[in-house]
């Protein structure tokens, strides 16, 4: 083996043990969309089969941009901006979870992307900063865009009845344990979890215990 | 469905529905089928980042309304918390009829 090849591969080996005591540094945020745009296939139809692991790597980069918190909003932005069409949908969803002004322009310009699940998840986002005003663009928009679902969204974005708390939307998220996903299995304890309904009053599944059979019903949205 | 909603009270069952949203979502949907929040017969539950939804195997994988919504589930969870019955819809519409649901929680046989 030439001598200099020895070295390098010497260096190598040094380097590497160095490497594994040093802490493990926070993933960085153009990585955890790259992960999630390798794992994302797109499934033929609608439903993903039940296999599917893509649902997994969609939540666990939400879940992980979150909770890097304010550094990943440029590589969303970016993506958002120059990404490909499941990566710019992905970007639009994941700046709606965890909505910060830097990525405002973005968001405005991503109002005219020619992917409607862009234009339909940039409008939830820009909602984020609360309530948006009627302007001639978004009257517009709600009138005469070709799809159907992004005129609805126009109409959720003009007419939200509260104040966005974007911040415990991004710390629910940072905080949710990922090694809960897909943890109900008929047989076991069913998961626990507290949410609250539309008029502000919370449930918790655990309470119903001892009480109570439940029966859980996801919808998905408009059903 | 007033009369169905019966039946499950009938049977001592807490009915909770999850919808993968904020809840002004969820006030906006029970508006536009006519029902204001305080009158809806069960529990509509917001589930804004999708976490219930993922924990419960069903996040993100439905294409519906161009949007990455979870697909169609039911889940039975009798008095002891424990899940006894489990539906993941294959699509839009694959859901259990109350009445298959009714047999399953009279299949616990759990005092009333």
């Amino acid at each position: 083996m030439p001598y200099l090849l020895r070295l390098l591969l010497l260096a190598g080996l040094c380097a590497a043990p160095a490497s594994v005591r040093a802490a493990d540094p926070p993933p960085e945020p153009a990585d955890i969309i790259r992960t999630f745009e390798k794992a994302w296939a797109v499934p033929k139809g609608y439903m993903r089969p039940l296999d599917d692991a893509g649902w997994k790597a969609r939540m666990t980069a939400f879940q992980k941009l979150a909770a890097v918190g304010d550094k990943a909003i440029p590589a969303l932005t970016d993506a958002l901006t120059k990404g490909e069409l499941e990566v710019r949908v992905f970007a639009a969803q994941a700046l709606g979870l965890m909505a910060d002004p830097k990525a405002k322009p973005a968001l405005e310009a991503a109002l005219r992307d020619k992917t409607p699940a862009v234009r339909l998840y940039a409008l939830d986002a820009l909602s984020m900063f609360g309530k948006l005003t009627p302007t001639n663009e978004l009257k517009a928009m709600g009138e005469k865009d070709p799809n159907r679902d992004v005129k609805a969204h126009v109409g959720f974005a003009l007419d939200r009845d509260d104040k966005p708390d974007s911040v415990a939307l991004r710390k629910r998220l940072a905080e949710y344990d990922l090694s809960k996903m897909n943890t109900a299995v008929a047989g076991k304890v069913a998961p626990d979890f507290e949410l609250t309904d539309a008029t502000g009053t919370t449930y918790k599944l655990s309470d119903f215990k001892g009480k109570k059979a439940v029966v859980l019903v996801f919808v998905y949205g408009d059903t | 469905m007033r009369d169905k909603i019966a039946e499950f009270e009938k049977r001592n069952v807490q009915l909770l529905a999850i919808d993968p949203h904020e809840s002004h979502r969820v006030r906006r949907m029970l508006r536009d089928v006519g029902t204001k929040p305080d009158e809806v017969l069960y529990p509509v539950l917001a589930d804004p980042v999708n976490a219930v939804s993922a924990t419960y195997g069903v996040a993100f994988q439905m294409g519906i309304h161009t949007e990455w919504s979870n697909r169609p589930a039911t889940f039975v969870i009798d008095k002891a918390s424990v899940i006894r019955y489990e539906k993941r819809g294959i699509n839009f519409s694959d859901r259990p009829k109350s009445s298959d649901i009714l047999g399953e929680i009279d299949k616990l046989g759990e005092e009333k």
